[in-house]
């Protein structure tokens, strides 16, 4: 249950979106993708989400969730070429293949088109995935924790591929629990607990806020380098210092 | 794919062709032609292929077909191996519908009317019940249908007791089979499975989109509510008129779709037209088979029959590959 929720997001913008676990993150992505219903208004382009096609949205808006395993074994390129669903014909004709193998590539998985997405690995799946989106060529994105399952050499090319798509004018609403990736990538982060954004705005103001100190019962440390770049080093609170301890 | 259809096709010319010349009346290939291009008429070979023979074949590849494409439907919406068209409680309605007409005395002709009622209205039900706000959630549609096929169920068990000197009538249509086919029942059974199996073909690709979640089909703009109602409907209709034409003939629509899938994978523009010849090839087979025997068999003991050890066999095959 999300409370009192409101803000907006430009094109061209990454927002971050970070909380406890249940603090209502993915809930705000689901609303968002359509998968859930709201009260309120939410508005895409002038325009009220609840009362749009789904071939408007998919236009519009694609999403990643956070648990991306399949059960039928279409290959990665069936897959791929799905994201391009709302401009296929009925039959799933008239999409592009170069497209898909582009997009596949991009993402560094050209090698996976022929396989069954079955047997692929956890990383493996969230690259046909984000080919998947890729090839949907949403204005906006709604990526639930895409760094999940990636090592480190893929999160960082996925930082690449993140700031790619922010150079080309899309809207990016990523849910993240590191806070260096947050800075390193979100021109704005919110904070939420329980429903509710309890904190906005630049990362390192809001990483530094008494309210983010609360909710995450951390004490936030900043490390700085001899060229000037900084490191977060969050810290337990310990009884004495917090204001309302568990 | 295309092997394998056109496989299925042969199949299918095949079995016509022995089912039309062989039986207690044997008749050779030449007659049987004689006959075919006659039309209608008198004489006991014309009765014999155009009376008994031809609807009962046809019957047979109508009801396999209807039942193995509704099978592939629902298998790929519930997204499960094990769906099989009866568990929405369509087999306990139209058995309802069946044994309410027994009991009453209705007449034999009105047999396939009151089952095919029996059948729409259990699924109008489970529907009804796992019906929420936003749509229908598949987990409840399943569970509803178990419900309602046991409560059904339950009910056709005491009618079995109130019928009495009629049980056998009633066992033998639940028991599935394709003797009583003719003409008119044929023609009942045709409406609902074109309509039912264009509403298939016309959902197909977003169908596959659905099968691997409704968290990617949305999303990428499927109207999921609407494809999930339409797939239900389609696969509701081909299942009820099966039931309501020839009884409850078991295993066709869980062992087919399950068996085109090894062959041609998940793709339902691929697996629908290969479970629908496969669907009319295996219960053709089936129905040959239970002829063969010296007292004629309810053909749903010979699918089940053959059917398991064929469908053991394949997956064996399938794990070594």
């Amino acid at each position: 249950m999300l409370r009192d929720l409101q803000g907006s997001w430009q094109p061209g913008e990454i927002l971050g979106l970070l909380g406890p676990n249940g603090s209502g993150k993915s809930t705000l992505l689901r609303i968002l993708a359509g998968l859930l219903p709201y009260r309120g208004s939410i508005q895409f382009e002038n325009r009220e989400l609840s009362g749009q096609t789904a071939a408007w949205r998919a236009s519009r808006l694609s999403y990643l969730p956070q648990q991306l395993g399949f059960e039928q074994p279409f290959t990665a390129a069936e897959v791929v070429m799905m994201g391009q669903f709302h401009r296929l014909d009925r039959w799933g004709g008239g999409g592009s293949p170069e497209l898909v193998s582009r997009c596949l590539e991009r993402v560094g998985a050209a090698h996976l088109a022929g396989r069954a997405v079955t047997r692929l690995s956890g990383g493996e799946l969230q690259r046909v995935r984000l080919a998947q989106a890729l090839a949907q060529d949403a204005r906006a994105w709604l990526l639930d924790e895409p760094t999940s399952a990636m090592d480190l050499h893929q999160q960082l090319e996925l930082l690449d591929l993140f700031r790619e798509l922010r150079e080309q004018g899309k809207s990016l609403l990523i849910v993240l629990h590191d806070l260096n990736l947050a800075r390193r990538l979100c021109s704005q982060v919110w904070v939420m607990d329980s429903g509710r954004v309890l904190a906005r705005g630049n990362p390192d103001k809001v990483f530094a806020s008494p309210q983010f100190e609360k909710i995450f019962q951390v004490k936030m440390e900043v490390f700085w380098d001899e060229k000037g770049d900084s490191v977060l080093w969050p810290k337990k609170l310990t009884h004495l210092e917090s204001s309302d301890t568990l | 794919m295309r092997s394998w259809l056109l496989l299925g096709g042969l199949a299918l010319l095949g079995l016509v062709t022995l089912g039309l010349c062989s039986g207690s009346y044997s008749l050779s290939l030449s007659q049987v032609w004689n006959v075919l291009l006659q039309g209608p008429g008198e004489s006991p070979e014309n009765v014999v292929v155009w009376q008994l023979r031809l609807p009962r074949l046809l019957q047979a590849i109508l009801v396999g077909a209807c039942l193995s494409t509704a099978g592939a439907a629902f298998q790929s919406l519930l997204r499960s191996p094990l769906a099989d068209p009866y568990l929405t409680g369509t087999s306990a309605g139209a058995s309802l519908g069946t044994a309410l007409a027994v009991v009453l005395g209705l007449n034999y002709g009105l047999y396939p009317v009151c089952a095919f009622a029996g059948a729409l209205g259990a699924v109008l039900l489970v529907t009804r019940l796992a019906r929420i706000r936003q749509g229908v959630r598949l987990e409840d549609f399943l569970l509803a249908g178990v419900m309602v096929s046991t409560l059904l169920g339950s009910l056709v068990s005491l009618l079995m007791v109130l019928a009495g000197r009629e049980l056998s009538r009633l066992v033998f249509f639940l028991l599935g089979n394709l003797s009583g086919s003719n003409w008119l029942l044929l023609g009942w059974c045709l409406a609902p499975f074109v309509l039912g199996t264009g509403l298939l073909v016309w959902n197909a690709y977003p169908l596959n989109l659905l099968s691997l979640g409704e968290d990617l089909a949305a999303p990428a703009g499927v109207a999921v509510e609407r494809v999930k109602l339409q797939v239900l409907l389609a696969a509701t209709l081909l299942t009820a008129s099966a039931v309501a034409s020839s009884g409850l003939v078991g295993f066709v629509g869980l062992v087919i779709p399950h068996l085109c899938r090894l062959w041609v994978g998940p793709d339902m523009r691929k697996l629908l037209p290969l479970a629908l010849v496969w669907g009319g090839v295996f219960l053709l087979g089936c129905d040959w088979l239970t002829r063969l025997a010296p007292q004629e068999l309810p053909v749903g003991v010979v699918t089940a029959l053959v059917g398991a050890p064929w469908f053991l066999w394949q997956l064996q095959r399938e794990r070594k590959c």
